[in-house]
Parts: structure tokens; sequence; C-alpha cells
């Protein structure tokens, strides 16, 4: 099949048009010549024509001449009668001398008889001869006159009737001419027309599969293709159409692939516009609120949301969402029959090219079975910290009591005993006592966990406060034989603290330094950070593997017990100290490696 | 389809550009017009009137019907009536769409007794000089007056006459009076003398008296004045002229310098124009009543030959007759 393009086409068309045009001249060629001989014969009738119209001006000027010389009978009058006379006869002369008009012969030879005869009335006049014979002479003279009026007539006539005939041929000519101009010109109309019809119609008709093929592929659907077989530029451009198709299909979700997705997302996907309508709506969302789609889409995002318990207000949650500035944020939906159901809402805007947000994307997750359970747990806890509390204080009183009556025993008061049952009762007296610390240790962390522990937050120097567990644990460092250092800066910042809080954490530091350290040193330093104050103890144990390093501030945690180890702990000092660094907003962490000692650091915030 | 129609409508817009339309010509074919004549067949005043009507009426498709009441040959008022009773008869079996009336007999003795604001169209030719004489107009008629051009002539004979003062001798009728008063402003400072006579003697008397005191004269007519002699007037003035006389009347002009009498065919022509215009359609009460304006202009060489007057060239060619060519010629 020979391609042929719109251009082409058009060209063609015009091209057929130009004939069609053309043939037009072809056709009126011959009688556009003939009316060019007839429009040269009007020449000479015009030229006579217009001899004829100067005689006849000249002719009449003498005539109203002559009236108001005979009217008024001045010399003046006469004197214009004469010159117009004058005038008619250089007329005569000049149309025998020059112009060679055969007809108006008549005419002059009739304009010489008047002026003769003009020239007698005046000679009449002039010699006062009788009024009868003048008035015949005025006669005569009319009658020239007339003889003058009648030729001219008759000639302009016969030269109007020639020029008629001359035109009325050339009418005939050009309408001729027009007729046929006419039928061309409805041949170059009707052709024209059929030409842009069909054309117009082949082009739109393509165009309009192009159309909705685009408008297809808009909406989603990857799959359409357009079947135009013209090998011409829009052939062309519907072939490079369907390969993007293609392209697209393969490169390219459908929309309908997306809408199922989001219809088969569990988790409830709510799409808002920036003024906060609701746009699209899944399938979960819808089950979740309880309305029906239509119900929802374009409605105002409040219909089905609430701020119980929210920090925020409306207007503030409001406008971050608009914003998308909201990214997980505990709230509530609010069902169709007013229920209201707890989300985690998570947030996120799409961005357009232009950098504003085109639409917000609001996925929920129903935690209504997860705040139950919170609930649970909180409760468990409040049990837990109560039977606790309970156990503790039941306890510490009969503690109280063995103890007083170990040591009354011990101390030789209810009677002597041996070395034997001194030691038995000695190691009673020191499980009493640790039973004692494991019990304050439990009650300390209850009131920290549950904020029932007070802090005196007053200035000290924590210098002071080191020194004085140095004093304190020193003896402890001794038994061991374990170097026990101050490295202290002298540069430190005024703090508040809790001193008796703080030293407990010390002593649970160096405690535990010495519990875990065999041989070498224990040393506790001090020093000033952009912070606040560094606090680290340091010790030459045996260390801590990176397992161990990750629950060590566990409550009820105990380290690895180091071989030889007398003394086990409540597995509540580290967490106690955890609990009171952050009361004190301050942070606390172990850098260690086994078999390379640990040191345990904290930092007390600048005030 | 809708493009289809479009493309079809173009077509015959662009077709219908090469026809053009003409409607056809008015035609009165099956109307009928009744002329009731005052005088007699062959009189030539009414000859003229019935040639201007057909000049006309002639190619319209008009019914033209005449009827003569011949009151010119029997003047008397009972004739008068009969002749009034006859026409109507005729009118009443004719049945004709428009009558007209050709001078004041057949107005006065036919239309004002039997057909005045009734609902036949008349049209009333050469009515002399006042038509109220008759309770007219009605509402259905209009038609052309008859006044005399007593105005053409001064203005003609300012042209030969040197001086400015008019002398006016008329007989002493009613419609002479109403003529004389009423060309009278046309006259510049008016008549210098002015004589109503009732006898050819009065009238000698009168010329001789007045004209030593004018420039010319105005002589409307000799209608109305006893003892007319025709011949007798001729040898009297051709004795004692100096002064020249202008008159409406051709019987004058054996001694009178001009003429300028009224043309009868212009009064038909008016009164068929205005015939045709009711068949068109038109009420008579709205169409105007008109005057006559024409005149036949007739000169006197022989006259002019005494007085020693030249014609102007354009009064000789437009003359109607001159009289006194012949018998040089």
């Amino acid at each position: 099949m020979i391609k042929i393009s719109i251009g082409h086409k058009i060209f063609i068309g015009f091209f057929v048009l130009i004939l069609l045009s053309s043939s037009f001249l072809f056709i009126t060629l011959p009688t556009l010549t003939e009316i060019n001989v007839l429009s040269s014969s009007v020449v000479p009738l015009s030229k006579e024509m217009g001899a004829l119209q100067r005689y006849t001006e000249k002719a009449k000027d003498l005539e109203s001449k002559l009236e108001l010389y005979l009217t008024v009978r001045t010399e003046e009058a006469k004197e214009d009668v004469l010159e117009s006379t004058k005038n008619l006869n250089q007329e005569v002369a000049l149309i025998k001398r020059g112009e060679n008009l055969p007809r108006l012969a008549e005419i002059s030879d009739i304009s010489l008889e008047l002026t003769g005869a003009t020239y007698s009335l005046l000679g009449l006049v002039d010699k006062l001869d009788s009024t009868y014979k003048i008035n015949l002479q005025i006669i005569a003279v009319n009658k020239l006159f007339d003889k003058f009026q009648n030729a001219q007539e008759t000639l302009q006539r016969e030269r109007l009737a020639s020029l008629q005939k001359n035109l009325k041929r050339q009418e005939e000519i050009i309408t001729a001419i027009l007729d046929r101009f006419f039928k061309i010109e409805i041949s170059i109309v009707v052709f024209g027309l059929l030409a842009s019809f069909f054309l117009t119609k082949f082009i739109t008709k393509n165009l309009s599969k192009l159309r909705k093929a685009t408008g297809q592929i808009a909406a989603g659907n990857f799959q359409s293709r357009i079947d135009i077989s013209a090998k011409d530029e829009i052939g062309q451009l519907a072939a490079s159409f369907n390969s993007m198709a293609e392209d697209l299909e393969k490169t390219t979700v459908s929309k309908e692939y997306v809408d199922n997705i989001i219809a088969s997302i569990v988790e409830t996907l709510i799409v808002i516009e920036p003024n906060l309508k609701i746009n699209i709506v899944n399938n979960a969302a819808c089950k979740l609120l309880g309305y029906k789609r239509e119900e929802l889409i374009g409605e105002h995002f409040k219909k089905i949301f609430s701020l119980k318990d929210s920090i925020l207000s409306q207007e503030e949650f409001l406008d971050r969402l608009s914003q998308g500035r909201l990214i997980n944020f505990e709230t509530y939906y609010r069902r169709k029959n007013t229920k209201e159901i707890p989300v985690l809402l998570s947030v996120s805007a799409m961005i357009n090219e232009s950098g504003d947000i085109s639409y917000i994307i609001c996925v929920a997750r129903d935690i209504t079975e997860r705040k139950i359970a919170e609930e649970k747990i909180k409760e468990i806890a409040e049990m837990k910290s109560k039977l606790t509390s309970m156990v503790s204080h039941e306890l510490r009183t009969p503690m109280a009591a063995i103890k007083t009556g170990i040591s009354i025993v011990l101390d030789g008061l209810a009677g002597q005993i041996n070395e034997e049952q001194e030691d038995i009762l000695d190691t009673a007296r020191r499980n009493v006592d640790r039973l004692a610390r494991l019990i304050n240790d439990v009650l300390d962390f209850q009131k920290l966990e549950a904020g029932k522990m007070d802090f005196r937050m007053v200035d000290n120097n924590i210098n002071e406060v080191i020194s004085e567990c140095h004093k304190a644990m020193i003896s402890l460092a001794k038994k061991k034989d374990l170097k026990f250092e101050l490295e202290l800066s002298e540069e430190l910042s005024d703090l508040k603290f809790d001193r008796d809080k703080i030293m407990q954490v010390l002593s649970n530091l160096v405690n535990n330094a010495i519990k875990f350290t065999d041989k070498g040193s224990i040393t506790i330093s001090s020093k000033q950070l952009p912070e606040g104050v560094l606090v680290s103890v340091i010790d030459t144990g045996h260390g801590i593997n990176d397992e161990e390093k990750e629950r060590v501030f566990s409550s009820f945690e105990q380290l690895r017990r180091p071989a030889g180890g007398k003394e086990a702990g409540s597995g509540l000092g580290l967490a106690i100290s955890r609990e009171i660094i952050q009361k004190h907003k301050g942070r606390i962490w172990v850098e260690s490696k086994l078999n390379h000692g640990s040191t345990f650091y904290f930092i007390l915030p600048l005030r | 389809m809708k493009k289809s129609y479009f493309l079809v409508i173009i077509l015959s817009s662009v077709l219908s550009l090469s026809f053009t339309f003409s409607s056809p010509a008015k035609n009165y074919k099956g109307k009928k017009i009744l002329l009731i004549n005052s005088y007699h067949d062959g009189l030539p005043w009414s000859d003229g009137e019935i040639r201007g009507m057909k000049s006309i009426l002639d190619g319209s498709g008009v019914e033209f019907k005449i009827e003569h009441m011949d009151t010119k040959i029997n003047p008397s008022d009972e004739f008068k009536v009969q002749a009034g009773i006859r026409a109507k008869k005729v009118i009443d079996t004719y049945k004709p769409d428009v009558v007209i009336v050709a001078d004041d007999n057949a107005f006065k003795y036919v239309i004002m007794p039997y057909y005045r604001d009734s609902d036949l169209p008349v049209v009333f030719c050469g009515i002399n000089w006042d038509i109220s004489v008759y309770g007219g107009p009605y509402s259905n008629t209009t038609g052309i007056i008859e006044v005399g051009l007593t105005s053409g002539l001064y203005n003609h004979m300012k042209k030969l006459v040197k001086g400015n003062r008019v002398g006016f001798i008329g007989p002493d009728v009613l419609s002479e009076h109403k003529n004389a008063e009423h060309y009278e402003k046309y006259i510049e400072g008016g008549y210098a003398y002015k004589e109503f006579v009732k006898d050819f003697q009065s009238w000698k008397k009168a010329y001789l008296e007045m004209q030593d005191k004018v420039d010319m004269f105005i002589v409307p007519g000799h209608a109305g004045i006893k003892g007319w002699d025709s011949d007798k007037a001729t040898e009297f003035i051709f004795e004692n002229i100096n002064k020249p006389i202008a008159t409406e009347s051709e019987d004058l002009m054996a001694f009178a310098l001009m003429a300028l009498s009224k043309v009868s065919e212009e009064q038909g022509e008016q009164a068929a124009l205005s015939a045709l215009r009711i068949l068109g359609g038109e009420k008579p009460i709205d169409i105007p009543i008109v005057f006559n304006k024409k005149g036949h202009l007739v000169l006197n060489l022989k006259v002019a030959d005494k007085l020693n007057i030249i014609y102007t060239p354009a009064m000789l060619r437009n003359a109607k007759a001159i009289i006194g060519l012949e018998e040089q010629l």
C-alpha cells in the first residue's frame, strides 16, 4: 500500500482546486479577447460623444446668452452673445481641422448656420429694424437651435444605441463568463466542501480513536490499543501510541491493580484531599467504620474522627493533618453508631511536582485489643506493686525481730555460746542483713517505678559525694587488696541533685566493681562535659560480655557471678541506679570488654 | 447526519444567490371609472379633459365610461336637474368604483344632491376656484380646482415691458373678483388700477382711462361682459393701443400681446391620477386637492410690432401659437 501523508492529501486537494480555477481562465480566454475588441471600439465612440457634448454645451451657452440679451438688451449681454458665438465657431473649426469625426459634419454645418443667423439677429437689433422682423429672426434662430438639437439628439441616440449594443454584447459576454465562473465556483466549493468533509472526518475519526485510547490509558486501562490502519502521520502516531501503551503496561501497575491492592489492605486506608474531604476509602475502613463507601466520599474527615484523650486540640490535629505532619498518632475513629475505636493513625502526604500536597494518606490500625491488653498489664503491675509492697513491709517486722534475737544470742546476753554456734548465728545474721537489703532494694525500686520516690534536688558538690563514698567503701576494697583511687576534676559546675540518691548510685557501682574485681584497682573520676558532669567508676575486673551489657540495667538481672564470688546481689542495684539517674534527667551506661575490666558512666546534667 | 444537513444548507445558500425575483406590475383590471361630463361631446374644453384622462387610464386595465350632461347646450336649471337625475341612474346601474365629475354642473347637480359624504368615491375635475360653494370637500371627494394663471402672465410680461404698473379690467362676476383678489398678491405692489365692468362700453372706457397710468394690462377674459364684440374690440385696440394686454382667454388674442390659457388636458390627467390612487386603496379624503398650473402661451407678432416689443427667444420657442406669423411665411 502506498503511503500518503496528510500533508500530501491536503496538497493534492489544493492542486485539484488550482486546476479547477485554472480551467476557468482557459475557458474564458477567447471571450475575454472579444471583450477587449469591443472595449477598443468604445474609444472612438466616446471621443465622438465627447465632441458632441462640447458642441451641445456651447450651443446651449449661446442660446442662454441670447435669451438674456434679448431680455435686457445691454451691451455687456451682447458682448457675451458675441463671445459665445465665437466659441461655437472655434469649436466648428477645431472639429473640421483636427479630428476625423465625419458624423459631426452636419452638426458643424448647422452650427455655422446658427452663428450666422445670430449675427444677423444682432445686426437687426442694432439697426432698430422693425420688431416684426426681429421676432421673425428670433424664430429663425430658434428653428436653427431646434435643428441643431434634433441633429445632436439623433446623433447622440445613434451613438448611444451603438454604445448600448456594444455594452450589451459585453454584458452578454460577462454574464456568460460569470455563469461559467459560477458553475466552476460551485464545483470548486462542492469539491472543497466534500474534500474538507472527508479529510476532516478521516482525521477526526482517527483523532477520536486516539482521544478515547488516551482517556482509557489515563484511567489506568493499559491494555487499551488503537486500531488505525492508515499509513500516514496519524497511523504512525497510533503505532507509537500502541508501543507506548505496551511499555506502560509492562512497567506500570494499572488502576485496577492498584484498586485491588487498596481493597486487599487489611489496615484501614483513607485518602483525603488537602481540604480534608475524603477522597478514597478502602473496604477495611468501611467495615471498621460501619459506613458505605458513598456515605464517606466527599465528607469531611471530622465525620469519622475523634480526639478522645488526645494531647492535641481538634484544630491542631486537623492543621497538622492537612499539612501531612502527623506521622504516627494514637487517636480514635468514630463509627457510624457513634462508638469510638482506638486506632494508631499513620499519616503521610502525597506531594505533587510543584511541591504542594495533593493527597494525604491515612492508614490506621485498630488497636482495641492492644489497649485492652495494656489495661490488663497495668492492672497486673499495680497488683504486683501492691503485693510486693505489702510482702516487703510484712517481712521487715519479723526480720527485725529475727535480727535482734540473733544479736542478743551472739552478744552472749542469752548465755554463753560455743564457736560453732557463733559461726552458725553469724551466718544467719549476714543472711538476715542481706535479706533486709534485698527487701529495701525491692521497696526502693517499687517506689521509683511507681513514681512515689521523693527527690531533694538541691545544690551539691559531686566531688564531696564521691569522696564520702570513697571513704565508706575503701575498707571493703582493702579486704580484697584492691587499690581504690580518685581522679577528680577541680573545675566542675554546680549541680542540683539528691545527694543521698546519687550516693546510693555510686555505692551500687563501687560495690559491684569491688565484687567483680579480683585484683587491680577501682577508680572513681569526675570530669566536666558541655552537657554536664561525667562520673566514671572504672575497675580492672573480668568485664562484661556484649550480651550482658544489653540487660545489665534491667531489673532483677544479675551479672554472671565471678568464680569464687561469695555474695549474690538483689539484681535491682543497677536498675535502681538507672531509675535514679533518669529521674535526674541524666544518662547511665557501661563500657566493658570481657577480661579487660568495666567502666560505668553517668552524667548529671547542668541545672 | 448533522454534517450532511449542514452541507445541503451551504449548497442551497450558494445556489440561491443566482436567483432573482420580480414583482408583477399593478393592474386595475375589472375596476370601473365613470366620467360625468357637465357638457357635451365635441366641446374643445371637455374633449381636452377626456384626452388627459385617457392618456393616464389607457393600459391600466380600467373600464372607462363617459356620460355627458349637455348643460352647455341646455343651460336651463330644469334641464340641469333632469340631467343630474339621469346621471344618477347611470351611476346606480353601472356601479363604478370611482366617479369623475368634470366641471361645476356635474358636481352641483349629481354629487352634491345624491352622493354627498357617501361611500362612492368621487374625483372632481375643474371646479372653478372654490369647492366650498357646494359645501365641499366631502369625505368621499378629492380632485383638481381650476384657477386662473395671472401670476404666470405677469411674470412673462415683466420680461417684455418696462415699468411695473399693472392695470386690471375684468368682468364684474364673482369668479373674476376671486381671481383678481387671489392673484393681486403676486403682482409687485398690487394692481395699480383695478376695474370690474359689466358691458363693452365700460370695458373700452376703462382701457382708455387706464392706459396712460399703467405699463401693462391684465384682462382675464370677456365672459360676463354684456355687448361684447370681438371684432370691434380688436379694431378699438389697434386704434388706441399704447400699452400691451395680457389675457387668460385665447378669444382676446386678436389684440392681446400674449395669452396664457388653461390646459384642459392637465386637469383631466390629474383627475385620472387621483382616481387610480383611490382604486389603489387610498381614501379620497387622504388624497390632497390640487390646482391647475400649466398654461398654453399664445403670442401676437402684430401687436408686438405695433408696440415695438421683441419677444424673448424662449417665449417664441414655447408658444403654442404665434399670431401673425403665417402672413410673413
